[in-house]
């Protein structure tokens, strides 16, 4: 479910700007189902090269703001229905939700010379996906017709510039494996049927469904890991305390329940 | 293949939009547990004939040799090479493959060249083979992203082949072998480069996440997303399902979930507006 449009704005690109637009295109991408509205939750702003370039510094704080004021608008949106301050007597009012655990902005920068200084062009999907390169396919999923303005490009041709935060080198059953980390959460596990994990470590069940979470702080860029496992997650060799949140060095061994390690290492 | 550990598989293949012929080849052998899939090369009816060549020899050698994957590839590498030396119109002519032998609970892969396997788990997809060549080495690296490796102009230059140059029994820079234990819940995806060159892994995964209980079903879908994104190349699968393999149910279901609540009046404008028709 792909929304793109474009804003004309005069002038120089404002964080305000950045963030209505994204309210917007929020809206406009709504999807409404029996007895809930999804909204869009994953958004992929490109950017005027020169506007990617003055703002590259506070992508992150953007991001964080913006996430502030779309969780705003969800809440407005899900008290609505009161007229002159009277609840509205009758059916449920459906509920407004995004389909991912929270809201995943990535800022790009055009390559393709197709948005002027000052403008900002967004495609939003309903889903957040695993994967590092597994976005923005979604939209062939319902078979819905884009529901504004131009057609979208196929997502190939686009996503160019993804960045990488950190990258995961390990070895499990089936042989040596590298995952880039292009989001702000990595859930890490065995996975399930109802459990989908980024990363699916193919291995026997000493390693839990799902077995630790790697969470990065945009602000401070670093990487926290959280053990959720039944066998345990070692750092550096030392064992973690299961449900408390530790730092994670620039480089680290992972230690998975003594089946496998993994070999974190962040691009900071 | 363990009969406990019976899995279905589907091919689809095709020459895609921009080609005369299709030089790929597939083979698939569900009770015996072997799947292949073979991109070949060389001009005029070369290609064709080493990819056929590769298919025949393979298929005869495993039924012979117990799993030997090595064996199997080799000797059909030194097969088209002979056949090579031995006609001018077949002179030079190649071709990559991907083999895999299912045995007890484990798979064997021989692969040489930049066709593909891959291992589809709890929802993700990952290449089990390396790509033979500069894009797929820097790609595998992590230098290159998938997109950039996707757009590169080299991508199609591989430095391992089958057939043209005599290779003996054991040659370490020739055929990569990797074995790993074939869950139930797991499902394979062959294919040559006509898929993974048109479809992101993402795209891929996709389409086989929405399993829909039929792998021919799956195998022809991506073969035509492929011919979709542009269909540049001969395109060939085989999605081969373990026994527990049900794809992604979240995915099916946001399908099904899907549905038009109408509100009280226009239901009552629908029951009037039958109601005035039928007088």
């Amino acid at each position: 479910m792909a929304q793109r449009d474009t804003m004309p704005l005069q002038g120089k690109l404002s964080g305000q700007a950045v963030i209505n637009e994204l309210i917007r295109n929020m809206e406009l991408g709504e999807f409404e189902m029996g007895y809930s509205v999804l909204l869009p939750c994953f958004f992929s702003l490109y950017l005027h090269p020169d506007d990617y370039a003055r703002l590259e510094g506070v992508f992150d704080l953007i991001a964080e703001d913006a996430k502030r004021a779309l969780g705003a608008r969800v809440a407005q949106l899900n008290t609505k229905p009161k007229i002159l301050g009277v609840k509205r007597p009758g059916r449920q009012p459906k509920e407004y939700k995004i389909a991912g655990r929270d809201w995943i902005l990535e800022f790009l920068p055009d390559t393709e010379g197709t948005v002027p200084l000052g403008d900002v062009e967004i495609h939003s999907e309903l889903n957040e996906t695993a994967q590092p390169g597994f976005r923005g396919t979604k939209t062939t999923l319902m078979g819905r017709e884009p529901s504004v303005t131009m057609p979208r490009l196929p997502a190939v041709t686009r996503r160019t510039s993804e960045v990488v935060y950190a990258e995961i080198r390990y070895e499990d059953d089936s042989g040596p494996q590298l995952y880039l980390v292009s989001q702000n959460e990595v859930r890490v596990g065995r996975g399930g049927d109802d459990l989908p994990m980024d990363l699916a470590l193919y291995t026997n069940d000493e390693v839990s469904r799902e077995h630790f979470v790697l969470r990065r702080d945009p602000a401070t860029r670093r990487f926290y890991i959280l053990d959720k496992s039944v066998n345990g997650t070692w750092l550096e060799g030392k064992r973690l305390k299961k449900g408390t949140e530790e730092p994670v060095p620039d480089r680290a061994a992972i230690g998975v329940a003594q089946v496998l390690t993994l070999s974190f290492e962040s691009r900071r | 293949m363990n009969a406990t550990l019976s899995c279905r598989s589907g091919v689809a293949t095709d020459p895609g939009l921009l080609r005369e012929k299709n030089e790929d080849r597939v083979y698939a052998d569900e009770s015996a547990g072997i799947f292949l899939v073979v991109d070949g090369m060389g001009g005029r009816a070369a290609g064709e004939m080493a990819a056929q060549t590769a298919v025949d020899v393979i298929a005869l050698y495993l039924r012979d040799s117990e799993g030997d994957v090595a064996g199997a590839i080799t000797a059909a590498n030194n097969e088209i090479y002979r056949l090579a030396e031995e006609r001018e119109q077949w002179r030079g002519m190649a071709c990559v493959l991907t083999l895999a032998v299912a045995h007890e609970d484990r798979i064997t892969v021989g692969h040489v060249g930049d066709s593909r396997l891959y291992l589809i788990w709890n929802g993700t997809l990952r290449k089990i083979t390396s790509d033979h060549s500069l894009v797929g080495e820097l790609e595998d690296r992590g230098t290159l992203t998938e997109a950039e490796a996707m757009a590169h102009p080299k991508r199609n230059e591989v430095f391992r082949d089958v057939g043209s140059r005599p290779r003996a029994a054991g040659d370490e820079k020739f055929i990569e072998i990797k074995s790993f234990p074939f869950r139930p819940g797991a499902a394979l995806l062959l294919c040559t480069d006509g898929l993974s060159d048109m479809l992101t892994a993402a795209e891929i995964n996709d389409i086989v996440q929405r399993y829909p209980g039929d792998p021919g079903a799956v195998a022809r879908e991506l073969v035509d997303a492929a011919n979709f994104a542009g269909g540049k190349d001969n395109i060939s699968v085989i999605f081969v399902a373990g026994p527990d393999f049900l794809g992604d149910p979240k995915v099916r279901n946001s399908i099904t979930q899907v549905r038009e609540v109408r509100s009280w009046w226009r239901r009552l404008l629908n029951r009037v507006g039958r109601f005035l028709e039928r007088h």
